[in-house]
């Protein structure tokens, strides 16, 4: 049971660790996943700029590479058209090749053609003519000045240089200003000279459309990459913050189940220390007697019980009581503790089971706000006569084991009980004792309802009937002491509940009564009227007693003394003024012991019960009453009260030497 | 069971001789009467008292009583063994002075 208190608290600390690392774990994770995810966007971003890029550079070339093919083809083909227009003088046909070159392709926005200088020596030193756009419709012209610096453009003297077809660089073309490349073809007269280029103009337009498309693009796809390194970097962010949350609250939380597990671990070292305590008031010193042989345990449930079991020897009374508090814990300890007290307190002053159960009931209800009652069951066995007299507040019926009438067969019996009400319930409760004669080497054993309602791993309680099983086989086992009665029943219980922790505190008391066998061969006695002029007769009579039974000395007198003090008082207190009646004083004695026996008739008085004389006390407050009493303990070796068939019945004995 | 009270100097001494149970105490008490109206101190000489019940501790400590309420003293002397024995059971051996 301290086992798994101790190990409780620690596995749920675990488990509470457990989560919060894993929690951890994956947010951590979340958090690199999104950093990586950011890292590879952007690397990946980067990529496709480049890759968009390198497409680009390859459709704008592939688109330009075939735009120019589609300008030299243009060239070429006219070219022969020019070439068959010149051979045939028929140089004003040029014009319509021109103007054909740019119908052919929409690209071209400007063609024409140079002459050599000095080609046409009787019209005009230089000629060059052309067709361009101007809107939606194609114009031609000419120039046949020398002003003209067209042979120092570019295209003109790369192809007349290079004598092939060339394409020059992009450059701005002067009149409209847009970025153009020209496609020069140098056309031959039939000695192999070039007489003239044929050109043709293709403005870069497109070009600028591609790179704006792309640009456009690029700012699209940065616009796109910023937006994902903005919403990853927040995820980042809060990631963290989670991460940080997490971590701040689960060292607020180690630190307060750190408290707590402190505090729980005081709590169960003060449990560990109440439950000793209770231990400690619970009797282990059993008694050693001939007549009397006691065992009891208690195995609790918890920490601290509610059960209880007590026993108390007193003028050659055994006083035993079991008990049940109802609840458990702390509560039901701390009234087990009020209850065990009470039983000590009142069994020291009082013999009668229905008094005591009584007074325990007062103190019960007096100490008691929590609604908390007690099963008790209260014996008081008186050890020279054997008569049991019992109280049984709510608790059960005890089992009775007694001698068959077989030397060697036992039996057994439910004791049968009077229900009454279990104490701390009604204030004013009547209580109702009972009583019988227990014969020789009669066993008795009493449990708490732990022992009936011990369940086994199926949830099956033990019940009475399997208590009742057992006690037959105790009561053949021919072994009826306390001992063997409560450690057969406790391992035929424990063998049915298995491992199964026990729920409730499980209690048994167990008694074993032998008769004492007296052997008093001698014997006396005397009557004495009810009053106190017939002392000097008892001190007469015990005299001569004591001094034929060996007695020598102070011993003599210490046997009248008790002998006067306790005939005084059955003269005093058992016969109210005016009533008389006489006292019976019996002598027994051996070898050993004198026993005397003082018998009255009057109203039931215990001088046993009386309170006890303090001793200590000054003059002034000093109250002879009970110092009789006191006396006689003192000076005698037992004293037992009965009230027996409407007589009280005072004995004492003392050994001779 | 005899009381002879004789006075010495200022005080009272009583000198007790015989049993002093139950039934005796009636007597004594009668015989104490002039003690317990004199108003001095008093010496109760115990040699010759070989026995006591509680009844005589009780007349005893009425006399110790009433001695301490008139501030005179009583004193208890030559105490047998056995009755100091029963002083001590009772405490009464500290009430008393003992000699």
């Amino acid at each position: 049971m301290k086992n798994k208190d101790r190990k409780k608290s620690p596995f749920r600390l675990k488990n509470i660790q457990y989560s919060a690392v894993i929690v951890f774990v994956i947010l951590l994770m979340l958090a690199v996943n999104d950093g990586v995810r950011l890292y590879f966007v952007r690397q990946n971003a980067k990529e496709t700029d480049r890759e968009l890029n390198a497409l680009d550079e390859r459709v704008s070339e592939r688109r330009l590479q075939r735009e120019k093919q589609l300008v030299e083809i243009a060239v070429q083909n006219f070219s022969k058209l020019a070439e068959q227009y010149i051979k045939d003088g028929l140089p004003d046909s040029l014009y319509s090749v021109a103007r054909m070159t740019l119908e052919s392709n929409l690209h071209i926005s400007n063609s024409g053609i140079a002459f050599r200088h000095g080609y046409f020596p009787n019209k005009v030193s230089d000629f060059f003519l052309f067709a361009y756009r101007d809107t939606d419709t194609i114009l031609t012209g000419d120039y046949r000045t020398l002003s003209l610096d067209f042979y120092n453009r570019d295209w003109y003297k790369d192809a007349v240089t290079k004598k092939e077809s060339i394409w020059t660089e992009p450059y701005q073309d002067y009149k409209s200003g847009n970025s153009v490349m020209t496609y020069a073809m140098p056309l031959w007269d039939p000695d192999g000279e070039v007489m003239a280029v044929f050109y043709a103009d293709m403005p870069m337009t497109w070009v600028k459309e591609v790179s704006e498309v792309r640009s456009t693009l690029r700012l699209q796809n940065e616009k796109l990459q910023h937006r994902l390194v903005v919403i990853s970097s927040l995820l980042i962010l809060v990631d963290l913050l989670l991460l940080g949350l997490i971590f701040w609250s689960a060292v607020r939380l180690f630190q307060s189940l750190r408290k707590s597990e402190e505090s729980e671990a005081r709590i169960m070292s003060e449990l560990r220390v109440a439950g000793d305590i209770q231990r400690g008031l619970l009797q282990d010193a059993f008694p050693v007697r001939d007549d009397i042989a006691c065992f009891a345990t208690l195995t609790p449930a918890r920490q601290v019980g509610g059960d209880l079991y007590d026993y108390h020897l007193r003028d050659e009374k055994f006083f035993f009581c079991i008990g049940d508090v109802s609840g458990k814990g702390v509560p039901a300890s701390l009234m087990m503790a009020v209850v065990s007290s009470a039983f000590r307190t009142l069994t020291d002053r009082q013999s009668k089971p229905e008094q005591i159960v009584s007074s325990m009931n007062k103190i019960v209800i007096a100490s008691n706000s929590k609604d908390m009652f007690v099963t008790l069951f209260l014996g008081v066995l008186d050890l020279p006569t054997g008569r049991l007299r019992f109280c049984n507040a709510g608790q059960g019926s005890p089992l009775l084991f007694v001698k068959g009438d077989d030397e060697k067969s036992e039996r057994f019996e439910s004791i049968e009980v009077i229900s009454n009400l279990p104490i701390g319930v009604l204030d004013n409760f009547v209580f109702k004792e009972q009583e019988i004669q227990l014969p020789d080497e009669a066993s008795i054993l009493l449990y708490t309802d732990g022992l009936t309602e011990a369940r086994n791993a199926k949830g099956d309680q033990y019940t009475e009937q399997r208590v009742l099983e057992v006690a037959q086989k105790i009561a053949q086992s021919d072994n009826l002491t306390p001992q063997n009665i409560i450690s057969t029943m406790k391992s035929e219980v424990c063998h049915f509940t298995g491992a199964t922790e026990i729920s409730d505190d499980l209690t048994m008391l167990a008694l074993q009564y032998r008769k004492p066998q007296y052997s008093f061969d001698r014997m006396r006695s005397v009557t004495l009227p009810c009053d106190i002029k017939h002392i000097p007769e008892l001190n007469a009579f015990v005299q001569d007693v004591a001094k034929d039974a060996g007695m020598e000395g102070t011993r003599i007198k210490d046997l009248q003394l008790a002998a006067e003090e306790l005939v005084v008082n059955a003269m005093s207190y058992a016969y109210p003024i005016g009533r008389t009646g006489d006292v019976l004083v019996e002598a027994f004695w051996d070898d050993k012991m004198v026993r005397l026996r003082i018998t009255d008739k009057g109203k039931p008085f215990d001088p046993t019960a009386l309170p006890e004389a303090d001793i200590n006390l000054p003059a002034e407050e000093r109250n002879v009453g009970g110092l009789g009493v006191h006396l006689v303990r003192m000076l005698t070796d037992s004293i037992n009260y009965e009230r027996i068939d409407e007589m009280n019945v005072l004995t004492i004995s003392k050994l001779i030497k | 069971m005899t009381t002879t009270i004789t006075q010495e100097n200022d005080a009272l001494l009583a000198k007790l001789e015989g049993e002093l149970d139950t039934a005796a105490v009636t007597q004594v008490e009668i015989d104490f009467q002039p003690l317990m109206e004199a108003g001095k101190d008093i010496v109760l000489d115990c040699e010759k008292l070989s026995y006591i019940s509680s009844s005589g501790l009780r007349l005893f400590l009425s006399v110790l009583k009433n001695q301490k309420a008139k501030g005179k003293s009583v004193k208890i002397v030559n105490l047998s063994e056995d009755l100091l024995r029963i002083f001590s059971m009772t405490g009464f051996n500290k009430l008393f002075g003992l000699e």
